[in-house]
């Protein structure tokens, strides 16, 4: 009888030894697993925040050397082409002989389209402007310009836009020779008696241009008969946005479109 | 009472969940997935003989003492697979082979090449083959721990297997060592009889969380 409770004795002992070992090793390793995976996912926060930071350095480098490149353009070419554009104004003051007239008359134009366009890619390359309010001021001095220029009657409007959003270079540059374009052919074909340009920025940017009691066109003829339009939809395409042509009545409407969103995680440029 | 109602009968919790694992792992390897090596195939030779084979046994034999040993030591060869397959290391590849052949030798030498006709348990192959397996478990878990690099456990048979196994091992460790006592004191018997019944169910679910965590 004593030796039978000793074996049950002996037998439960076993019995709870056991599952008490198991459960201390279980939580030990459920412990350690955690420590583990916390020490784990910290690590890779590190890792995502110092990849982060590297390419907003790399990022600013670049930056930085788009500005000196811009500046150095700005300081070097440009004053030197200013100064053969005067230049040419003062011979072209002074001289009588029309070949040379002729000659240096040339000359000006050139310098004067030269410093133009650079104008164009120091402002595309300058990284102060790589925001709303650095495209939407420069292409409203650039349309009221040109079409005063034409003696055409227009209204700009752009008013419903957050200035500081973000639109990197490139694409500042070409939303600029689309609209270029499309008011070029606008004062060339269109026979308008009011050109109306509205902008709109939300999560993508619309410049809408409007032609009123134009002849207006069709898109798919124009399209075939030269590279002009051909060209402007493959930059629309290029930099992911996309132009849409209407025609209501006598007025012809092209609206450019363009996401936003996917620039917004550039870093602010320094003013 | 024919065959098939004996079958029924017999249907313990474990055998269900058995059961519930082939289909899962049917349909999982119908559409293609992946879990452990000839996992398919080892669950559906462990159902056809604890389901069907075993009640065939205990009907006309009147006990199931060779199939209910010939499914330990399939088992736990199958266990020796799995961990073989899982560590990739030469050194551990080497230990599981040695430890693998010793468990066959100790086995074949324990049972004198006749299972068969066994009237009763040999519990020593059983513990040394699932005490080897005990071990691979723990250092799966160290690796798992501390060796390996880090990655989530949830969607891991290896792991569901591994707690099925040392849930099984541990609850059922005591009544396999001392079967012989247990046979004399029928009360006692009959409990732990009980109890074996439902440390299966444990292995069972690892079979089963093994099972649903086939993948592409």
């Amino acid at each position: 009888m004593f030796e039978e409770v000793e074996n049950v004795y002996r037998i439960m002992v076993s019995l709870m030894l056991m599952p008490l070992m198991l459960f201390i090793i279980l939580v030990w390793f459920i412990f350690s697993y955690q420590k583990r995976k916390f020490l784990y996912e910290n690590e890779k926060k590190d890792a995502i925040l110092r990849e982060q930071s590297l390419k907003l350095q790399n990022q600013e480098a670049i930056e930085h050397e788009r500005n000196r490149i811009a500046s150095e353009m700005h300081d070097e070419l440009g004053s030197g082409l200013t100064i053969i554009q005067y230049l040419s104004d003062a011979i072209i003051s002074k001289t009588d002989d029309p070949v040379i007239l002729e000659d240096v008359t040339k000359i000006a134009g050139y310098s004067g389209v030269l410093v133009r366009n650079m104008s164009e890619i120091i402002w595309a390359m300058n990284s102060r402007f790589d925001n709303l309010d650095g495209l939407i001021g420069y292409l409203r001095r650039y349309i009221v310009e040109y079409l005063e220029d034409n003696k055409m009657d227009h209204s700009f409007v752009a008013d419903n836009f957050d200035p500081k959003t973000i639109i990197s270079g490139e694409k500042r540059r070409n939303l600029y020779l689309v609209v270029k374009e499309l008011l070029h052919n606008s004062i060339k074909y269109a026979n308008a008696s009011k050109i109306i340009i509205e902008i709109e920025a939300h999560s993508e940017i619309v410049i809408k241009i409007i032609e009123k009691n134009g002849i207006g066109f069709d898109p798919q003829i124009k399209k075939g008969d030269g590279n002009g339009l051909f060209n402007i939809e493959n930059r629309m395409l290029r930099i992911g946005g996309q132009i849409m042509y209407s025609k209501d009545n006598g007025d012809m409407a092209m609206s450019i479109c363009l996401p936003l969103n996917t620039d917004n995680f550039q870093i602010k440029p320094k003013q | 009472m024919n065959f098939i109602e004996s079958i029924l009968l017999n249907l313990s919790i474990y055998d269900f969940i058995l059961i519930i694992t082939l289909v899962v792992l049917w349909h999982y390897k119908w559409k293609g997935y992946k879990s452990l090596p000839f996992f398919f195939e080892f669950i559906l030779s462990i159902t056809i003989l604890e389901v069907i084979v075993q009640v065939y046994w205990k009907v006309n034999f009147k006990t199931n003492l060779f199939i209910f040993t010939f499914i330990a030591m399939l088992s736990i060869g199958y266990y020796f697979y799995v961990y073989y397959d899982y560590f990739k290391s030469k050194k551990w590849s080497k230990i599981i082979r040695v430890a693998f052949l010793i468990w066959v030798i100790l086995s074949l030498y324990l049972y004198n090449f006749d299972l068969y006709n066994r009237t009763n348990f040999e519990p020593l192959p059983y513990f040394f083959g699932i005490s080897v397996v005990a071990i691979l478990i723990f250092k799966y878990g160290y690796n798992l721990v501390f060796i390996d690099e880090f990655r989530e456990i949830t969607k891991d048979p290896v792991l569901y297997i591994s707690l099925g196994i040392i849930l099984f091992y541990v609850s059922s460790f005591t009544h396999m060592l001392f079967i012989n006592e247990l046979l004399t004191g029928y009360t006692l018997d009959q409990k732990f009889s009980d109890l074996i019944t439902y440390t299966n169910i444990f292995i069972s679910l690892g079979y089963l969380g093994a099972a649903l965590c086939s993948k592409k």
